[in-house]
């Protein structure tokens, strides 16, 4: 008798959910093939703009999280902050429309709009956070080891220059001389 | 004002000009895939979500919930957000639980969490490509902001709701 019970609640919910599911992933898929890469890439390399911008993108992109980590990528290299990648991040994974609309089906509108909110929040605050950890030098410490590397090479370099020309130099004088 | 309108009649026209410009046949087609796969991953793990959570409504009785997390507002959202990240249930699957958890009577700030940390580790694949592109500091980072930023965060939800 449970075992009934339990399929007949689980039958009634799903199909009481199925069409918000349908509609959210339809909705989510048909925009995320609309979507203009060049101006996004515009947009995310400006600092406290980037966060702004990447926390409401992250809010409104739908679709799942992989298809998007290579463009992310792309744009990380060609001038993104990690402010702006930690913010669409938090926003994408904790937000997103079609968590929305599935939360508006079991919580109300109510619930879903100040958890949107709240997650906007939450997604600038995790940007200006990694913005300051990157200004720290916190998230690429590897990177700092390779330019002191960098830096002590070009100082031997220049030294051995410095003392190839002087002893260049002596030649040349005691060839005069 | 009149500059205002203005810049939202180029963007309008700007978007009218780019939806113009598209491959309708070639982007149906794509999102067509996407969502026939989006079917295929997201239906039976929902199916098998919402049954796991009918079997706890009949099983489950509310005093064992009210009393995990409906006593203490801090620990009952440090359970959530923790049990959030380490129950295996793939993304949207969490709904039906936490639905049935809120409806026996869990804090809502408690629910917020739990749904916030499911997506801390939920995919390992997605995972995998952000170490891969960004580094491991990078996402231990972002893992420990995220879990004090949703804390906090479900406090206020608490708070407001």
């Amino acid at each position: 008798m449970t075992i009934v019970l339990i399929l007949y609640k689980a039958l009634i919910e799903f199909l009481k959910m199925l069409p918000i599911l349908l509609i959210a992933i339809v909705f989510g898929r048909l925009a995320e093939s609309y979507l203009p890469h060049k101006s996004v890439k515009k947009v995310f390399s400006n600092k406290h703009r980037g966060i702004f911008v990447a926390s409401i993108a992250g809010m409104f992109k739908p679709g799942p999280l992989y298809v998007t980590l290579p463009l992310l990528n792309s744009l990380k290299k060609k001038g993104m902050t990690y402010g702006a990648l930690a913010s669409y991040l938090t926003s994408e994974l904790v937000g997103g429309p079609l968590r929305f609309l599935i939360e508006v089906g079991y919580f109300g509108w109510f619930y879903s709009i100040v958890r949107f909110i709240i997650t906007f929040f939450m997604a600038i605050g995790s940007g200006y956070l990694f913005l300051y950890l990157e200004f720290k030098g916190l998230l690429y410490k590897k990177l700092k080891n390779i330019t002191l590397i960098t830096q002590k090479t070009t100082k031997k370099f220049v030294k051995t220059a410095k003392n190839k020309t002087f002893s260049f130099k002596k030649n040349m004088m005691n060839k005069k001389d | 004002m009149k500059k205002f309108n203005k810049k939202n009649k180029c963007l309008i026209l700007r978007i009218v000009r780019y939806l113009k410009k598209q491959d309708h046949k070639k982007k149906f087609k794509q999102a067509g895939i996407g969502i026939l796969k989006d079917f295929r991953s997201v239906l039976p793990l929902f199916f098998l979500a919402v049954l796991i959570a009918s079997f706890a409504e009949v099983n489950v009785p509310d005093y064992v919930i009210l009393g995990i997390l409906g006593n203490n507002i801090y620990l009952s959202i440090f359970i959530a957000t923790v049990a959030g990240i380490l129950l295996p249930f793939p993304k949207y699957a969490s709904y039906p639980l936490a639905a049935l958890l809120y409806a026996k009577g869990a804090f809502i700030g408690s629910i917020f969490a739990f749904i916030a940390g499911e997506v801390f580790i939920g995919n390992l694949f997605e995972d995998y490509l952000e170490v891969k592109y960004f580094g491991w500091r990078f996402f231990w980072f972002r893992l420990f902001a995220s879990f004090v930023f949703v804390f906090l965060a479900a406090l206020i939800v608490q708070v407001i709701i």
